[in-house]
């Protein structure tokens, strides 16, 4: 859900919740806390705030007097994923060698021994946002009649994208803090939505939430099934890779176009 | 509506680009802006419906002030029509129509009821657009394209419509098909139009007045053929020109560029 509304909001296919350094920000937190051997216990909640302050850095770049630009949200997300990036290779480089599986098993993403206690705190934010996501529907469909038009039928530019970015940003900083850096879910989830219900957001954002959680749980499944568990963030990206590649192609052909 | 401009001035950021605009247009009236590339027509237009801020002056709408609406009571009783439209969106004509009912609704509220589907099946058979109606936007031709989504601006109830040039990538009789309805609407509904268009022949024969501009300023505002004199035509245009009655009235061609 993530995913499609940040898709709807930058109007572009490709983005997903780690454009806006989501995962810069998370990644950053995590493996300094293991390069440092700082207290484990306190990688979720720092992998979440970490997210939440690098996209609210992001958010401030790109204000520009009252604006937000799209172009500039995307080009300051990627300059300052490349700069955490970079940080945090030079971390993983320091790290003791028993350390560096558990900061790679967080940046792949792994729900391994996560139960339901992990649940218990990061349930509030997650159905608040959701809940908030959902009232987001109208606004996404008139951003993508462009701006002018969306402005002139009553919706204010700067509201509404603080609005979807601030949800979106919740919502995957939660996810990121309880499994790690899964990835292509974001991605190619709305991209599937799309394709089975149309592209009215009132569906598109909760069918999203669904096949998100139905894809990671089935991922999951695949995951436990070997003889080792493998991370499930290996299991997306390995099975969402392919199925993006087929999507972009098929774009092409316009049917599922975002614009 | 009234609208009336004292000493508008709108531009992008600290650039100026509308100057001290003295304006008023009437109730029900169809003015149509004309001027060469740049001369800050489709800057007006973004200004009245406040999607470029005001910068000095005001417009009062009945009296209103423009600076004191919000975006949305604005969209209650402006719509806008921008030059380029996205045709490749790929929800139907009647999803597409059915986004002008929006600013009447409340953040809560996601389901059209009967007064807007009423308002939208009058927006779709207005337009002729019945038969498309199920069709994906994408899948139309440039011309019932721009058709839907005049059907989207009639079906937001404004009082007032703004046009950027909405005939330009129309063929001939698309262009006469668009200014039709919009005569249709502007004098059956009532409602006040402003038009940015290019094609100074179709001005003369739909617009009540012409407002010339050359660069940020009101050159003049007066009836379609007066407002269109040789002389005018020369210092907003830089063009010689030759008027001749025709059966649908004065008509304008312009002969030869001028050297400044």
């Amino acid at each position: 859900m993530s995913g499609a509304l940040l898709q709807g909001m930058l109007r572009n296919g490709l983005a997903s919740p780690y454009l806006l350094g989501i995962s810069a920000g998370s990644g950053l937190v995590i493996v300094s806390f293991i390069t440092f051997g700082l207290a484990q216990i306190f990688i979720p909640i720092s992998a979440w705030f970490g997210a939440l302050f690098t996209t609210l850095i992001v958010f401030i770049i790109s204000k520009n007097g009252n604006k937000i630009s799209v172009e500039r949200l995307i080009l300051g997300g990627v300059a300052i994923s490349s700069l955490f990036g970079a940080i945090q290779a030079t971390l993983i480089l320091q790290v003791e060698d028993g350390r560096i599986q558990a900061a790679l098993t967080w940046l792949i993403g792994s729900l391994n021994a996560r139960g339901w206690s992990e649940i218990r705190i990061t349930w509030i934010p997650i159905l608040f946002a959701l809940l908030i996501g959902l009232f987001l529907s109208k606004q996404l469909n008139l951003l993508s009649l462009g701006e002018d038009l969306s402005t002139s039928l009553g919706n204010s530019l700067l509201r509404s994208r603080c609005l979807i970015g601030a949800v979106a940003t919740l919502l995957s900083a939660s996810a990121v803090s309880i499994g790690g850096l899964i990835g292509f879910i974001g991605l190619v989830v709305p991209h599937f939505s799309r394709l089975l219900i149309g592209n009215d957001y009132k569906y598109v954002l909760p069918f999203s939430a669904l096949i998100g959680a139905l894809t990671l749980s089935t991922a999951d499944l695949i995951a436990r099934s070997g003889p080792i568990e493998i991370p499930v963030g290996i299991v997306t990206s390995l099975l969402g890779a392919p199925i993006f590649i087929i999507i972009l192609y098929k774009r092409s052909s316009k049917k599922i176009g975002m614009n | 509506m009234d609208l009336l401009f004292n000493k508008f001035s709108t531009g992008y950021d600290s650039n100026k680009i509308i100057c001290d605009l003295n304006l008023k247009i009437k109730s029900g009236e169809w003015v149509g802006v004309i001027g060469s590339n740049g001369s800050g027509k489709s800057t007006l237009l973004k200004g009245i419906a406040k999607i470029i801020p005001i910068q000095s002056g005001d417009l009062f709408l009945n009296g209103l002030s423009l600076r004191d609406l919000s975006t949305k009571s604005v969209a209650k009783l402006i719509s806008y029509l921008p030059q380029k439209l996205n045709s490749n969106l790929p929800i139907t004509v009647k999803e597409l129509i059915a986004l002008g009912r929006s600013p009447h609704k409340q953040f809560w509220e996601f389901d059209w009821n009967s007064n807007d589907l009423t308002i939208i099946e009058e927006a779709i058979d207005l337009c002729d657009l019945k038969m498309y109606s199920n069709k994906a936007l994408n899948s139309l031709s440039g011309g019932q394209c721009q058709r839907a989504y005049l059907a989207l601006v009639i079906a937001q109830k404004p009082k007032i419509i703004l046009l950027d040039e909405p005939t330009t990538f129309l063929d001939i009789n698309f262009q006469i098909q668009m200014l039709d309805l919009i005569k249709n609407l502007n004098k059956k509904n009532k409602i006040t139009i402003i038009t940015v268009i290019h094609d100074v022949n179709l001005a003369l024969r739909y617009c009540d007045r012409l407002a010339i501009f050359k660069k940020g300023n009101l050159l003049t505002i007066d009836k379609p053929i007066k407002a269109l004199s040789r002389e005018f035509i020369k210092e907003a245009f830089s063009v010689e020109s030759l008027n001749f009655e025709t059966p649908v009235g004065q008509q304008i061609c312009a002969t030869h560029a001028c050297d400044e």
